[in-house]
C-alpha cells in the first residue's frame, strides 16, 4: 500500500493538468501522437469479461444482453471513461483518429477537500461509438472530484532495432481532470 | 337524510353564470339539418344502456394496465412489446393510447371523454352514490384545468411516467383516485371532474374544436354558451344554447333521433368552428390554457432533447456544491421524483429543480414569444379596420395557432406512432418526409384559419395580407420549437 502511494506521489511530479468542468473534457490533452480526453456518462451494463461473449456477438443481435449473465453496475455512480485517439503525426504510423490498443491505464479519484479515495483501472472496452477505455465506479456523493489516469504503453512486443523501433515510445505518465459530479440522473441523459 | 338535504339546497340555490360575451341570434326555424349523422344518434340512443358495460371493460383494462407491471419482474434490455407485458402496457399506453386519443379529437370529437375514459365514468358513479355538494367557486374557476394541466404534465416528468410503471400507475392511477373523490363530493348527477378538472380534457376539447364532429341543439336558442349548473348535460352545457364543442364529451344522452328538440349530431368542415370562433365563444382562459399548456408540454420533451439542459444542470449544480449544499444530492420521495438505481436512473433534488424550472422557463418563453407575435398581429388587424377591440380581437387570432401545436404536438410526443409506418417498409427519411408534409399543411391551416378569423373581424382582403404574414411568423415560431422533434437536431 505505501509503495503504491509512494508511485502515485512520484507520478504526481509529472502530472499534466488537463482542467475541464462538465462530463467530458472540452478539449483533449496531446502527448507522443496520441489525444487523450477524459468523460464519464451513466453507469452502463458491461459484459462479464472480454472473450466471454463471442458467442453472443455471433447472434443476429451483435450484443444480445438478455443472453448474457451480465452485471447491473451494482451501486456504481459513473461509468468514467478515457477516450485515446491517435493524432496525424504520430510516429508509430496509425491512420490518424484511429484508437490506440493495449494501453494499460488505471485512475485514481480522490473527493476535493476529504480524504476519500478510489482506484482502479480502466478496461478496453467498445460501445456504439468506438473503443474506449472504461469502467463503473462508485464515488462518493455529489461534489468536486479530481480524476488521475495513469497511462503505461502498450502491452506490445517493439521493434528494438535501431532502423525499425518506434520513435518517443513513452513512459508512463498522468493526465488529471477535475469534475463536479451531481447524481446520476435521468437515463440515457448524458 | 344529510345527502337529500344537500341536493335540494343545490338546486334550491342554481345559479346560471353567462360566460359569454359575443351575442347571437339564431331563427329556430332556419335550423340547418345538412350533413346530419342520423344513423349515429340512433345507434348510441338504441344502445345507451350498454354503455355502461364498455366503461367497466375499460376500466378493468385500466387497472390491469396500469396496475399488472408493479408485479412483475422488470423487463430485460431487449424486451418487446410481444414478449412482454411491461413493456406492453407501456406501449399501449405511450405509442398508442396518447396519440390516438389525441388525434381523435379531429375525426370524433370528445369521444373518448364520454364514451370509453374510465376515470370520468368513474367519477360519475361515485357521484351517483356520493354527497352532491355544490361545484365550488375554486373548482369551477376557468383556471383550474391550467392548474391541473401544468401539475401533471410537470410531475409526469419528474417521476417519469414514460419510461416507468410506478409513475404510469402513480399518474394515472392519482388521477383515476382523483376523479372518484371529486365526483363522490361534488355535483349533482354530473360530471364536475371532466369539466372542471380533468387533465387533459380541456386539452382535448380546445382541439376538438378544430374537429368535424358538431352537437347541436334542433331548437337552438339565442344567447351563446351558457354554464348551467343544473343541466341535464354531465358537464354542464346549456344544451338549447350550445355554440362551441370543446365541453361536449359525446355522451349521447342529449340525444334522441325521435324527440323534437334534443340535440343532433351533425358533420361540418375541419376548422369551421376556429374560423368562426368569434361566434362560439372564445375565453380568455383558453388562450391562456393554450399557451402555458403547449408550452409545458413543449418543455416537457426539450428538456430531454436540448443539450442545453445539461448545461444549465451542470451550470446550476457546481453553484450548489460550491456553496456547499450538499443536500441537492439527496433523492426526494418516490412520488415526486425517479429514484430508480436498478435501472440506472437516480432523480436528486437538483434534477428536480433543473427539470422543474427548465420546463417552467421554456413555458414562459413560448408563452411570452407567441402572444408578443400575436399582439403585433392583433394591433396590425386593428390598424387595418377590425371591427373588434384589442382583447377580443386578440383572444380570436390566437385560435389560429391550434393546427401547428397540435402537429407538433403529435409529432413531438406521440412519436411512437409513427414508428408503425416503418412496417410499410419506410425508411427514417420517409418518416421525416411525412413528419414535414403533416407540419407543412398545419402551417397552412394555421394561416387560412388566420385568414378567415380576420374576415370575421370585417377585414377586407387586402387589409388581411399584413396580420397574417405575422401570424404566419407565430407558426413557424412554434415549429421552430419542436424542430428536434420534427427533422432531429
Amino acid at each position: 500500500m505505501k509503495i503504491k502511494l509512494l508511485t502515485f506521489a512520484a507520478l504526481l511530479l509529472t502530472t499534466l493538468n488537463v482542467n475541464a468542468a462538465g462530463q467530458t473534457q472540452e478539449q483533449g490533452f496531446v502527448k507522443y501522437g496520441m489525444e487523450f480526453k477524459g468523460m464519464y456518462i451513466q453507469p452502463v451494463i458491461m459484459s462479464e469479461m472480454a472473450g466471454m461473449d463471442h458467442a453472443a456477438m455471433g447472434h443476429e443481435m451483435p450484443m444480445n444482453m438478455d443472453d448474457m449473465d451480465h452485471a447491473i453496475p451494482e451501486g456504481a455512480d459513473i461509468h468514467l471513461e478515457l477516450r485515446v485517439e491517435v493524432t496525424e503525426d504520430n510516429p508509430y504510423s496509425f491512420k490518424a483518429g484511429a484508437w490506440m490498443p493495449y494501453l494499460k491505464v488505471d485512475y485514481r479519484i480522490e473527493k476535493v477537500g476529504t480524504k476519500w479515495f478510489t482506484s482502479g483501472s480502466l478496461m478496453p472496452m467498445i460501445a456504439n461509438d468506438g473503443p474506449h477505455y472504461g469502467n463503473n465506479v462508485k464515488l462518493n456523493g455529489v461534489g468536486k472530484y479530481s480524476i488521475k489516469y495513469r497511462v503505461t504503453a502498450p502491452d506490445l512486443m517493439l521493434h528494438m532495432d535501431k532502423e525499425t523501433a518506434p520513435s518517443a515510445w513513452f513512459k508512463p505518465f498522468m493526465v488529471s481532470w477535475d469534475l463536479t459530479y451531481l447524481g446520476i440522473g435521468k437515463k440515457g441523459g448524458y | 337524510m344529510a345527502i337529500n338535504d344537500n341536493s335540494t339546497t343545490a338546486s334550491a340555490e342554481i345559479e346560471i353564470i353567462d360566460i359569454t360575451n359575443s351575442v347571437e341570434v339564431v331563427n329556430p326555424k332556419a335550423v340547418d339539418q345538412n350533413n346530419r349523422l342520423t344513423w349515429l344518434e340512433w345507434f348510441f340512443h338504441h344502445h345507451k344502456d350498454k354503455l355502461r358495460w364498455v366503461h367497466l371493460a375499460m376500466f378493468g383494462l385500466f387497472l390491469v394496465l396500469l396496475f399488472l407491471p408493479l408485479f412483475l419482474a422488470d423487463p430485460g434490455e431487449q424486451a418487446t412489446p410481444l414478449d412482454n407485458f411491461t413493456v406492453f402496457s407501456n406501449y399501449l399506453m405511450w405509442g398508442l393510447w396518447f396519440p390516438l386519443v389525441f388525434l381523435s379529437v379531429i375525426f370524433t370529437g370528445r369521444s373518448w371523454c364520454g364514451l370509453l375514459c374510465p376515470m370520468g365514468a368513474a367519477s360519475e358513479w361515485a357521484n351517483k352514490r356520493g354527497l352532491r355538494r355544490r361545484i365550488p367557486a375554486i373548482i369551477r374557476w376557468e383556471g383550474m384545468p391550467i392548474v391541473s394541466f401544468i401539475i401533471i404534465t410537470f410531475l409526469g416528468q419528474t417521476v417519469g411516467v414514460r419510461d416507468h410503471p410506478e409513475a404510469l400507475a402513480e399518474v394515472f392511477g392519482g388521477v383515476m383516485l382523483m376523479a372518484i373523490i371529486v365526483g363522490f363530493i361534488w355535483g349533482n348527477k354530473n360530471r364536475a371532474w371532466c369539466r372542471h378538472m380533468c387533465p387533459i380534457g380541456l386539452m382535448l376539447g380546445l382541439f376538438s374544436r378544430l374537429g368535424v364532429v358538431q352537437f347541436t341543439s334542433k331548437k337552438p336558442k339565442a344567447g351563446g354558451d351558457k354554464y348551467a349548473e343544473n343541466s341535464f348535460c354531465p358537464t354542464m352545457i346549456d344544451l338549447r344554447q350550445k355554440r362551441e364543442s370543446r365541453h361536449c364529451i359525446e355522451c349521447f344522452r342529449c340525444v334522441n333521433p325521435e324527440a323534437k328538440s334534443s340535440v343532433m349530431v351533425k358533420l361540418r368542415a375541419p376548422g369551421k368552428e376556429v374560423e368562426e370562433i368569434k361566434t362560439h365563444n372564445p375565453g380568455a382562459a383558453e388562450v391562456w390554457f393554450f399557451l402555458l399548456g403547449t408550452g409545458s408540454a413543449l418543455g416537457g420533451f426539450l428538456w430531454l432533447t436540448l443539450p442545453e439542459y445539461e448545461m444549465m444542470r451542470q451550470s446550476l449544480g457546481e453553484w450548489f456544491i460550491s456553496n456547499e449544499m450538499y443536500w441537492v444530492g439527496e433523492s426526494g420521495p418516490w412520488w415526486l421524483m425517479s429514484v430508480h438505481p436498478e435501472r440506472r436512473e437516480v432523480f436528486n433534488w437538483l434534477d428536480f429543480f433543473s427539470i422543474v424550472g427548465f420546463m417552467a422557463i421554456v413555458t414562459l418563453v413560448f408563452t411570452v414569444v407567441l402572444s408578443a407575435i400575436n399582439a403585433i398581429t392583433t394591433y396590425l388587424a386593428q390598424l387595418f379596420g377590425s371591427a373588434d377591440n384589442f382583447k377580443q380581437s386578440f383572444k380570436e387570432l390566437a385560435y389560429q395557432y391550434m393546427p401547428v401545436a397540435m402537429v407538433s404536438l403529435l409529432i413531438g410526443l406521440g412519436g411512437k406512432l409513427f414508428e408503425w409506418l416503418t412496417i410499410l417498409g419506410l425508411d427514417n427519411s420517409a418518416l421525416i418526409s411525412i413528419k414535414i408534409a403533416l407540419f407543412s399543411f398545419s402551417i397552412i391551416w394555421s394561416l387560412w384559419l388566420g385568414w378567415k378569423i380576420l374576415a370575421r373581424q370585417q377585414l377586407k382582403a387586402r387589409a388581411r395580407i399584413v396580420p397574417c404574414i405575422t401570424g404566419l411568423l407565430g407558426s413557424l415560431f412554434v415549429g421552430f420549437c419542436w424542430w428536434p422533434a420534427i427533422f432531429g437536431l
